[in-house]
């Protein structure tokens, strides 16, 4: 419980340092939000107007201030381009993203876990060859790449599934599988080799020695020693997730937020853009958070150290 | 003293887990086919023009959307365009980014992580935690925001992509720096009355820079598959640049009637990523062997 305190007391400056950072970068550019929204030929009324609204001639600070306390009442500001509150935009569009992202990385710990295990379970043979050379090439795949080929092969020639956009679960499965080839490769790896070192370790000959069957001493005692580094790589590989998840909602058309996020960069929309970020970063802490947990319910050594 | 160790062995697995550590397991000559792939393209950014002559982005209303053939050997694109020159031609920007980002990152990210390695204490401290949320903030939201105030540029695209992977120099460089900080050479120089820097220079650097070159040379490899991603969706250099992401959004329209525009630049791009990785890859597996 103090383990899981400290974390997210952690993640409080780490957030605040981050919304600064993306604050600033936003405003303390040359030319103002209102002069990249407005071209130069729009009158200097229009300018000092959208000014106002903006409160730009307030100073930096003060304005972050006043950004971060409507952050926590929801107030997140509007969208310049269409004038809806960022706030409802972003709810409306978590869904999706939280839908892909789960479900990405469940298929790709599933697929990754299982032929990790057969690769490991059958050392040194065909099987283990096979397995380790594929995720080997696998690995400099581009996931957008393997999106496209997988619409041409399974929606395009075949018909199986629909091309883009979205509606039904059916319109995930490929957004799902594209982003779960990213994650497969360096998994089944580390399955792989965590388990080949777990099954050397004493305390697993102490358990085959007391006369545990094969399948027990797989479950009770390898696996969730085995699993530790496992499910810390997924944690650390959530940031680079991020990645092609964007590309992939930009490909499918998917109402998320990574294609929220390039349309408020390409549209030059800042609060748009702060608020859209700053979910992803909390996103990202979250599926961090779930690691630590998760680590902490498989080796209950961590929860116990001093800090 | 075993919690504290358990700690230790977590925190080790993080940082191999941080570590873009893409293990090959293929029964080739790594090292032999890494480097050919790596020469080849790298050949190909700097003598582009020497080695198939013409303006990539030349249009040919005549040729449009033409299967490979002897005279296109990758066919042709939605404006006659050849698409073997294309991508031959899109090697210097695509690698370019790659080759510079990762350069942008490592200088500071490895001068840091050495710092930080070296004095402990505060400092350590300090650099660790900010490392540590700047991990949180990916390259391609840096990238998305960049492009918001700078407009979209290959130039924006690396300067995103290199600030995004100084925690990554950083960890590594720091946990190896802790690696050889007790070795008896760093000892005996500190008892000789070497100054910090002179130890950091004369004995860390180059303890640590074969090391240093394997993360390079497979942050290459990964800076590509980010950076032909964020092309991709409209975020590199604008349409008539052959950057190879870029190509491949080109190719997006046209799927239905012309496959070649879809995988030739999509194969490139693995291909080269492989590329490094297996050069990455052999180099350590030589360091782990000695």
């Amino acid at each position: 419980m103090r383990f899981l305190l400290r974390r997210l007391l952690q993640a409080i400056p780490t957030l605040l340092a981050l919304s600064l950072v993306v604050f600033l970068t936003l405003d303390l550019v040359p030319g103002s939000a209102a002069s990249a929204v407005l071209d130069d030929a729009s009158s200097d009324a229009a300018k000092s107007l959208l000014c106002q609204q903006l409160s730009c001639d307030q100073p930096v600070l003060t304005r972050y201030v006043s950004y971060l306390g409507g952050l926590l009442h929801g107030e997140w500001g509007t969208s310049i381009r269409n004038g809806r509150p960022v706030f409802d935009e972003i709810m409306l569009r978590l869904p999706s993203t939280l839908a892909l992202t789960v479900g990405a990385i469940a298929v790709a710990a599933l697929v990754g876990g299982m032929l990790g295990s057969i690769a490991a379970a059958h050392q040194g043979t065909r099987w283990d060859t096979a397995i380790t050379g594929v995720v080997s090439v696998a690995a400099s795949l581009p996931s957008f790449w393997v999106a496209l080929i997988l619409v041409s092969i399974f929606a395009l020639q075949l018909g199986w599934l629909p091309v883009f956009g979205s509606g039904s679960p059916r319109h995930y499965v490929i957004p799902v599988l594209s982003v779960a080839v990213a994650l497969i490769p360096g998994i089944t790896l580390l399955t792989r080799s965590s388990l080949l070192e777990t099954r050397r370790q004493m305390f697993v000959v102490a358990a085959h020695a007391r006369g545990i069957p094969q399948r027990a001493v797989f479950w009770r005692h390898i696996e969730p020693v085995a699993a530790i580094p496992i499910v810390s790589y997924i944690g650390v590989q959530a940031v680079h997730l991020v990645g092609s998840l964007v590309a992939i909602e930009v490909i499918f058309n998917l109402p998320g937020l990574g294609g929220l996020a390039v349309q408020a960069a390409l549209d030059r929309d800042p609060f748009l853009l702060q608020g859209a970020t700053l979910t992803i970063a909390v996103i990202t802490f979250a599926i961090l958070l779930v690691v630590d947990v998760l680590v902490m319910i498989l080796d209950p050594r961590i929860a116990n150290a001093p800090a | 003293m075993a919690a504290r160790l358990s700690i230790r062995t977590l925190n080790g697995n993080l940082t191999r887990a941080h570590l873009p550590d893409v293990q090959v397991h293929l029964a080739l000559p790594k090292r032999f086919l890494g480097a050919a792939i790596v020469l080849v393209v790298c050949l190909m950014a700097l003598f582009a023009p020497q080695i198939v002559p013409g303006d990539p982005s030349q249009i040919d209303a005549r040729s449009r959307l033409q299967a490979p053939s002897l005279e296109h050997p990758f066919g042709t694109d939605a404006f006659g365009r050849d698409l073997f020159r294309r991508v031959v031609h899109g090697a210097q920007p695509s690698l370019g980014v790659s080759v510079f980002a990762v350069a942008l990152g490592a200088f500071p990210g490895i001068l840091l992580g050495m710092m930080a390695g070296r004095r402990g204490r505060w400092l350590d401290h300090l650099l660790t935690q900010v490392m540590d949320a700047w991990i949180a903030l990916p390259g391609v939201l840096l990238a998305l925001l960049l492009a918001a105030v700078m407009g979209r540029s290959l130039v924006v695209l690396t300067l995103a992509l290199g600030v995004g992977t100084i925690p990554m120099f950083y960890r590594v460089a720091r946990a190896e720096t802790l690696r050889i900080r007790s070795a008896l050479y760093v000892e005996a120089a500190v008892s000789l009355g070497a100054d910090s820097w002179r130890i950091t220079r004369a004995h860390v650097l180059p303890n640590i820079a074969s090391s240093m070159i394997v993360l390079c040379t497979v942050m290459v490899g990964r800076m590509l598959l980010a950076t032909s991603a964020l092309s991709f969706i409209g975020l590199g250099a604008p349409p008539p640049s052959p950057e190879w992401g870029g190509l491949l959004a080109e190719g997006r329209t046209h799927m239905h009637e012309a496959w070649w525009l879809m995988w030739f630049p999509g194969l490139i791009i693995a291909l080269t990523t492989f590329g490094f990785y297996l050069l990455g890859n052999s180099v350590r597996d030589q360091q782990a062997g000695e």
